[in-house]
């Protein structure tokens, strides 16, 4: 077996490319645009598709419910402030709802922390989207200025529930749920954040009662969001921080005052199920009752938004394969069209490198080489393009190199067939 | 050097069967100069091809030097193109858009030469053929008698045994077809076999044999 023969390789290539230059330019021109519009495309909708997939699977088409409890109709509430076996009868009920196996049971709430004396952009600012002056919503005390920023506090089960990732960094453990004021309060920060904090940077900030650190523990994905309350919330410019479920100090009666009030608020949480209304309602009775606490309405809250979401992660996925499909064709078929035909018109030359001491094989190698050629150039410029808009690595950086090597495989199939059909003996005798 | 014993070709499918080549046997002798006559159709052409490695036959034996050449797989052909034969034939088979230097070259490119090997050969080859100073012209601005020059020198550049001719002289003037089978004959006197189809009595009787063929078969 003769080892492949560079010098004839390279020939042959630069024969099959640089005749009508212009035509090879727009061939890798359109080769370069493709890649570069699916990894862009994919990049965009990657994160979503990945992330979405173990959300969607977990809301599929259910049905969200908040729990509100009953205990200010009837006074039971000042008398839950005030005992303990009150509040241990509430704590043994949320934790049957966290534990409960019938449906999911998640806090989240919408709760703006005070950062001090900082310079953050006023996106990351409680109302920045709603249009208000954002910076504006001062508060001064003893000549420190705090700054109102988004936040949102979720139990210990809901980044599971929800499926959700980091990016970096870990996700909150249990211990980071027992309120202990020796200690910084861990967040995890929205992608936005990245360009501000590191992990485990240490941010003075105020829990709008007193004054705390918080400790950055993790950073988001791009675009990642939450259900909260039956509606999402886009995270990237969000603190992410823990709703107490206990305080470490619980002989301090402030804070004995502040877990009661915790608790109460925990216990109003949301359910997600596919079961009906009614059903959930008898169930939560039952619980109160079996736990010797406040009675609770469950009450139905739209959820459209949540499930479009899904649906559109599933809608984004099959336009990015439509457009994939749609553009890696019309590649492969200028690059086999073109190639066919300048095979065609070459065909006498072939002739003439086979009385040379050619083979079809030889003949074919080039033609191959000449594709993977124009598409390697591409793809060299594409990654390289994508990597500047972009701006940093990704997966998307590897789906390229696979289409690449998809559009030389498909794109060499005619012309090799082709190449194979030659009438070998008659093309040195055809007139030119 | 070259036995042919019982060739036959046929082209073509099941429907529409061509046998251009009926139980051919042949044998010729190194340093011959061979011309094979015979009407338009008759199968000169596809006798050369086989002899050249550029096809092959159906059914029959065909041994050059002691190898046998009908048994031989594609690679091995190209290679047998390549170190053992010349081909030189009516309408020149030359690149027209590239330099008379690169056409020559090709050849030596396929044996796997080095550059300087090549220039080298191609150069010798180009000034013993007096077309040295069109080393950088393309083919479509040279004369008929010097696109067969060239291509002549590509048949002689990788030092073959045999030249195979497929009319080499059809498709110029009397003089300067004169002038090319002078050339035939030198190289045939420096000790290459050569096989010249034509339709030129006066050439066919310059050679030192002649053949003939009719329908497929030798006469
Ligand atoms: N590639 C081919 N496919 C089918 N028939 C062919 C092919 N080449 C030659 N023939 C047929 O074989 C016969 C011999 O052709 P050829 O060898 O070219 O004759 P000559 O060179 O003597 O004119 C002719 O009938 C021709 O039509
Ligand atoms: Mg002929």
């Amino acid at each position: 077996m003769k080892k492949i023969n560079i010098s004839i390789l390279s020939y042959g290539i630069k024969r099959l490319l640089k005749k009508d230059f212009n035509i090879t330019l727009v061939l890798i021109f359109q080769c370069v645009l493709s890649f570069f519009l699916l990894a862009i495309t994919f990049n965009n909708t990657y994160a979503a598709i990945t992330t979405n997939g173990e959300f969607k699977e977990f809301i599929g088409d259910k049905l969200y419910y908040t729990v509100q409890d009953l205990a200010d109709e009837d006074g039971g509430f000042d008398q839950y402030m005030d005992s303990n076996a009150k509040f241990e009868d509430l704590k043994d009920f949320v934790e049957s709802l966290e534990q409960n196996e019938q449906f999911s049971y998640v806090n989240t709430m919408l709760q703006s922390l005070y950062i001090i004396d900082t310079a953050l952009p006023a996106k990351f600012a409680e109302g920045y989207e709603q249009g208000e002056n954002a910076l504006s919503i001062i508060r001064e005390e003893d000549g420190k200025k705090l700054l109102s920023f988004k936040g949102l506090q979720v139990s210990y089960n809901v980044f599971e529930e929800f499926g959700k990732e980091l990016e970096t960094g870990e996700y909150f453990s249990k211990d980071d749920f027992i309120y202990d004021e020796t200690k910084p309060i861990q967040v995890i920060l929205g992608n936005e954040y990245k360009a501000f904090y590191n992990l485990g940077d240490i941010i003075a900030a105020n829990d709008s009662r007193y004054d705390i650190n918080i400790q950055v523990k993790g950073f988001l994905p791009k675009d990642s969001y939450m259900p909260v309350k039956g509606s999402i919330v886009y995270l990237d410019r969000y603190i992410v921080y823990p709703y107490y479920s206990g305080y470490s100090n619980m002989g301090d009666d402030k804070h004995l005052r502040i877990a009661r009030f915790t608790l109460a608020g925990r216990a109003n949480g949301e359910i997600i199920t596919s079961d009906s209304h009614l059903n959930v309602q008898n169930l939560i009775d039952a619980l109160s009752e079996q736990y010797n606490t406040f009675k609770f309405k469950v009450y139905s809250i739209d959820s459209s938004g949540i499930n479009a979401i899904s649906q559109m992660s599933e809608k984004m996925a099959n336009q990015f394969l439509m457009l994939a499909l749609a553009l890696m064709f019309f590649t492969v078929f200028g690059i086999s069209a073109t190639v066919v035909g300048r095979i065609r018109t070459q065909s006498y030359e072939y002739g003439v490198n086979l009385i040379s001491g050619a083979t079809l094989s030889d003949i074919v190698v080039q033609a191959v080489g000449a594709i993977s050629c124009l598409v390697l150039i591409a793809l060299a410029i594409s990654e390289f393009a994508t990597l500047i808009v972009i701006g940093s690595f990704g997966v998307y950086l590897l789906l390229t190199p696979l289409l690449a090597i998809i559009t030389i495989v498909i794109s060499s199939l005619i012309p090799i067939s082709s190449i194979l059909k030659m009438d070998v003996n008659t093309l040195i005798r055809r007139k030119e | 050097m070259i036995q042919l014993e019982g060739i036959n070709k046929i082209y073509g499918n099941r429907e529409s069967q061509v046998q251009a080549l009926k139980d051919v046997s042949l044998k010729i002798l190194e340093g011959e100069m061979l011309s094979i006559i015979g009407k338009s159709g008759s199968g000169k052409s596809t006798l050369l091809n086989i002899l050249g490695g550029l096809d092959k036959c159906t059914s029959g034996k065909y041994t050059f030097d002691s190898s046998e050449v009908s048994a031989f797989s594609d690679r091995q052909l190209a290679d047998f193109r390549c170190e053992k034969i010349g081909f030189v034939v009516q309408n020149f088979a030359l690149i027209n858009d590239v330099s008379v230097f690169e056409n020559v070259a090709l050849p030596l490119k396929y044996a796997g030469k080095s550059k300087q090997d090549i220039s080298k050969r191609v150069r010798e080859v180009l000034s013993e053929l007096d077309i040295l100073d069109k080393e950088s012209v393309c083919p479509s601005e040279l004369s008929g008698g010097q696109c067969q020059r060239t291509a002549i020198a590509r048949a002689i550049v990788c030092k073959p045994k045999l030249i195979l001719a497929d009319e080499p002289t059809g498709a110029l003037d009397e003089e300067t077809g004169t002038i090319i089978m002078e050339l035939f004959k030198k190289l045939n006197k420096d000790g290459i076999t050569i096989v010249i189809v034509t339709h030129d009595m006066e050439i066919s009787n310059s050679c030192n044999k002649t053949i003939q063929m009719k329908d497929g078969r030798l006469v």
